[in-house]
């Protein structure tokens, strides 16, 4: 009797935290950001962001060390390439204003409402990255109260990082554009084919992915977001690099993966461009 | 029982702050740890699985708020651990020295399949993939790797166990 009681009782505490689990999912699902949901995620991100930002400086050098020992040969190369393109960079230079007069005009033609120039920003630390095995995200410093809205593109010196996804009152979650759940608009620099930035799980590599198959892409090639009608992001970011290209002009697909600009683990400030696709809701 | 109570909570919660601020630069192969996973299973082993159901959730919560997953899941697929756990254990040899480890890579089995596919039936459809299979499968290893590590101090917050001797030779308490 006893026995059966003490299993009747377990199946009830079972049940009763699974159908609790089930409306909490629900509620977070449809409420979003607001509501009660949101606050106490927001309270509860307050009181562990310090701690995580002590964390964070104390790890810091200790993570550099180990991603400098595992990509030392990788940054060998990366430090002559880089040598290599300043030189080129000066010669440029020279004809960069006369560049930029004929970028300024390509938009104007190509339709292109919007200029990053003319967009507000609002710098942010890096103060954490996620505990979750299953996303790709990091938590900065500024909030609704900076003016940080959901879906606000985030770039870094290097090129685009991601966009706001939570934003609570004086922190914000931003999904790396790694997150298999993040795709950017994005074109080819040189060609000015469009196709999209796909994040993969678990790879620091990006898919281009609906690329016409009969496109030359180079590897090497600068990846920029598209600023295409209704993209997430402004015209004009480096988001990447084309590191390997797979398939022949006849396959009905072509394998391009991009590596990202941006060095995610390294970087700890950011700016967030107060800006939205025009036509969206404020 | 208040007694017990209160020590679970200082676990929990010590352990939710270790998870989110000192675990995201301690990954192997990219992942982290679950350590409210581990201690419900080891609560679980302990006091059985309803109350392992209970701690497992109240952890999953607390962990679903640093989360971008919906607030809930965690919470559900660690009460599924903590229950699953508490009725295997019983069937197990207790005193072995090998059995939390194992509950541990059981543990981490369960939540993460857990995790994964009530994520993708709310919506989450990026967790279907081979990455995610990756994660839980080097997840429940160090998750078993970690649970003799905080046996002693999870079981101590647990209290003694109500039936048979629980505490396997060599994890303490």
């Amino acid at each position: 009797m006893t026995a059966f009681r003490r299993g009747t009782r377990r199946r009830s505490v079972v049940l009763l935290l699974l159908v609790t689990s089930i409306t909490l999912i629900t509620l977070d699902q449809r409420g979003g950001d607001s509501g009660v949901i949101g606050e106490v995620r927001d309270r509860a991100r307050d009181v562990v962001a310090p701690m995580q930002r002590v964390v964070d400086d104390a790890f810091s050098p200790i993570d550099d060390w180990i991603d400098g020992a595992r990509r030392g040969a990788e940054i060998e190369r990366e430090n002559r390439r880089l040598r290599e393109e300043l030189s080129e960079a000066r010669g440029r230079a020279a004809s960069g204003a006369a560049a930029r007069r004929d970028v300024a005009a390509l938009r104007k033609l190509a339709g292109l409402t919007f200029v990053p120039g003319e967009v507000e920003t609002v710098v942010a630390q890096v103060v954490g990255a996620t505990p979750g095995n299953f996303e790709f995200t990091v938590e900065i410093d500024r909030g609704s109260t900076s003016g940080v809205r959901s879906g606000m593109p985030v770039v870094a010196g290097d090129g685009l990082v991601g966009r706001v996804d939570r934003v609570y009152r004086h922190r914000s979650t931003v999904l790396l554009i790694t997150d298999p759940s993040s795709g950017v608009g994005v074109r080819l620099a040189d060609s000015g084919v469009p196709g999209v930035a796909q994040g993969r799980a678990g790879r620091t590599e990006l898919a281009l992915e609906f690329v016409d198959p009969t496109t030359d892409v180079e590897e090497g090639e600068l990846v920029v977001t598209s600023g295409l009608e209704g993209s997430a992001f402004p015209p004009g970011i480096p988001v990447a690099r084309v590191s390997s290209v797979s398939g022949s002009d006849r396959a009905l697909e072509k394998r391009v993966l991009l590596r990202p600009l941006v060095d995610f683990p390294s970087t700890s400030l950011v700016k967030v461009l107060l800006w939205s696709p025009p036509g969206a809701q404020p | 029982m208040t007694a017990r109570i209160a020590r679970l909570t200082l676990v929990l919660v010590t352990l939710v702050l270790l998870q989110v601020t000192l675990f995201p630069h301690l990954r192997v192969a990219g992942v982290a740890p679950d350590l409210g996973l581990v201690a419900t299973v080891i609560v679980a082993y302990r006091i059985g699985p309803d109350r392992g159901a209970v701690f497992g959730f109240a952890a999953g919560l607390a962990l679903d708020l640093f989360l971008r997953t919906p607030l809930g899941l965690s919470a559900l697929a660690l009460s599924v651990v903590g229950f699953v756990t508490g009725a295997v254990s019983g069937a197990l040899m207790r005193s072995a020295m090998w059995v939390p480890p194992l509950l541990g890579l059981l543990g981490g089995l369960v939540g993460g399949t857990v995790f994964v596919l009530v994520g993708v039936l709310v919506g989450q459809e990026h967790l279907w993939s081979l990455r995610s299979a990756r994660v839980v499968a080097i997840g429940s290893v160090y998750d078993a790797v970690l649970t003799p590590l905080l046996f002693p101090v999870v079981a101590w917050a647990a209290g003694p166990p109500e039936e048979a001797v629980r505490s396997p030779a060599g994890w303490g308490a």
